[in-house]
């Protein structure tokens, strides 16, 4: 498989919500120079353009939903439906569960896309990772690359 | 039923920490609280830039809002050139109008299309839009594509711009990378022409507000990266230095947030709907054409017309950039020298949302002892509490479920800024 994307989002002044963006920087030089690895602030929805042509797309963001800091969630888009609650938005910003139900119903969603979330503790400003978010982010870099792996082996 | 009690109340962010909410508390036909938290302050950022060296504040700053990052540097900057005196013109000034009209296309088809357009057309959100009229959403996808490229362009990268400094750029584009956004931009300008006649075919309440609209006066072109004045229809007209002497920020308890008033005046309105009242004659023949094609009076006092004023800023924008690429020659220099100075001043721009200001203060090295940001949404706030009143007070007899959405709308109408709102995905589990 060619075209392989993986995306880190998130807020590197709002405390656990940073991890993405962490795992993003951790990637880099970890995968083959193929794939594209990205780390982003930006306004989701523009992901979509970042994907676009992409054979899979691997994202990282921190999750809250009140499961053990540090704990991982794994969700195949191509399979399942974000739960409605993360399509909570706001009066402004247009969220990244909204990004991927837009893309699903565009058909703007590569063959294989992936969720991985990173249940966070504290989002405060300015804050730092807390240390059981800080003490995942080897794991899910990790799990980043066996995943990438597989997919580049067809699998 | 006089004594009914009814609450109409939203948490917008139901699951993040005290960010947005809607309460307002009605006994028979009184409206007895209208409390509104939907606002942030970036005080972390404030205290965050004390201490740094004053060519720091535009990065930093531009971290605030992922919508907005170009009117936070541009503001940064224009403050900390002011303390230093000194001014960029030309072509420079030109490139930082050309980042910012990228951030207004990106900006204003967002909310045109993708968030504000739902309201009007009874739709959730916009992916129910996708499902049924793929067409209008991909438009609004293309459009923010097309602004997000300039600010590639011209500020090096699209979400928080890197090129951008203090006295300019670190590197300016060559006429012929600006030249390659041209037949993009004319697609964007027919497009944003079509959509001032689409905004136009949907259904607005009747209902109107007395507003002080409140702009910056830019000295002959419509506001959009910076002026030195700040003025409003009912005769305040100041140095932008001397902001903080008339708008004073109260801490409101229940938004537990600061709220921006005139003093010894009432709420007032920034943003779309403000620039177009006090600056309509500046707007490009595209822009009034557009309006004059549908219709759309000098002064709009309609809130919920707002989408079709930030159609027709929508067209100022591409053919703003147009303008300015045709006539764009490469400067020598990417940016001028600045040298930090002791002092204090302020600096402002037109974020899409409306205006924002910055205050710094410098020791003679360069370094800040004292930031205050003032954003739109922080001065708005108060005016969207009395729009939510005057819009309750006039449609009590709708019900709870139908006043629910249209105050939210009304909310909307702001198109408000969440800064430094966080990013992270709310995930429910359910185990059965």
């Amino acid at each position: 498989m060619s075209g392989i994307l993986v995306v880190g989002t998130g807020n590197s002044w709002r405390g656990d919500d940073a991890v993405g963006l962490e795992v993003a920087s951790a990637l880099r030089g970890r995968l083959p120079e193929t794939v594209r690895v990205l780390a982003t602030e930006a306004e989701q929805s523009s992901l979509m353009d970042e994907w676009e042509g992409c054979d899979a797309v691997l994202i990282v963001d921190a999750v809250h939903s009140g499961a053990a800091p540090g704990s991982i969630h794994r969700v195949d888009l191509n399979a399942e439906v974000v739960p409605h609650a993360v399509l909570q938005g706001s009066t402004h910003h247009f969220s990244l569960g909204d990004t991927i139900e837009l893309a699903r119903a565009l058909k703007r969603l590569p063959a294989k896309a992936l969720f991985l979330g990173i249940e966070g503790e504290s989002f405060s400003p300015g804050e730092p990772l807390s240390p059981a978010v800080a003490a995942a982010v080897p794991a899910i870099v990790e799990e980043i690359a066996k995943e990438v792996e597989a997919l580049l082996n067809g699998n | 039923m006089a004594d009914e009690t009814r609450t109409i109340k939203t948490d917008y962010l139901a699951r993040v920490e005290g960010e947005g909410g809607m309460l307002i508390r009605l006994k028979g036909n009184e409206i007895e609280e209208v409390k509104l938290n939907i606002f942030e302050p970036p005080r972390f950022f404030e205290a965050f830039l004390r201490g740094r060296y004053f060519t720091e504040a535009p990065d930093i700053t531009a971290r605030i809002c992922g919508i907005c990052p170009v009117a936070y540097q541009m503001a940064a900057c224009n403050s900390m050139e002011s303390v230093c005196g000194v001014k960029v013109e030309g072509q420079l000034k030109a490139l930082r109008r050309l980042l910012y009209c990228g951030e207004w296309i990106e900006s204003h088809a967002l909310h045109v299309y993708m968030l504000h357009a739902p309201d009007f057309l009874g739709y959730p959100s916009a992916i129910e839009i996708a499902k049924d009229a793929p067409e209008v959403v991909e438009t609004a996808l293309r459009l923010k594509k097309i602004g997000n490229h300039i600010m590639t362009v011209v500020g090096g990268r699209e979400i928080h711009p890197i090129n951008v400094k203090v006295g300019g750029f670190y590197k300016a584009p060559s006429k012929a990378e600006l030249e390659a956004m041209v037949p993009d931009l004319e697609w964007a300008l027919e497009t944003s022409l079509e959509t001032v006649k689409w905004a136009n075919t949907l259904d607005f309440p009747d209902f109107e507000m007395d507003y002080e609209f409140a702009a910056l006066d830019a000295g002959g072109v419509y506001p959009i990266e910076g002026g030195e004045r700040f003025v409003s229809n009912r005769g305040l007209d100041i140095p932008i230095d001397e902001f903080y002497e008339h708008v004073v920020e109260e801490h409101v308890k229940h938004a537990n947030a600061l709220q921006g008033h005139m003093k010894e005046r009432d709420s007032y309105l920034t943003g779309p709907l403000a620039r177009y009242a006090l600056w309509y004659d500046l707007l490009s023949p595209e822009a009034r054409g557009a309006a004059e094609g549908i219709g759309l009076p000098k002064v709009v006092k309609n809130p919920f017309k707002s989408i079709l004023v930030r159609s027709v800023e929508l067209v100022e924008a591409c053919a703003e950039a147009l303008r300015l690429i045709r006539e764009y020659e490469q400067p020598a220099e990417a940016s001028i020298e600045v040298v930090p100075k002791a002092g204090a001043a302020c600096g402002a721009s037109e974020a899409p949302r409306g205006t924002l200001c910055h205050r710094y203060e410098l020791d003679d090295k360069g370094i800040i002892l004292d930031a205050t940001i003032t954003p739109p949404t922080a001065q708005n706030q108060p005016q969207i509490e009395a729009d939510l009143r005057g819009f309750v007070g006039q449609f009590m007899d709708l019900s709870n479920e139908e006043l629910t959405l249209r105050c939210e709308q009304a909310i909307r109408n702001y198109d408000p800024c969440i800064s430094c709102a966080t990013h992270f995905l709310t995930l429910e589990i359910e185990r059965t």
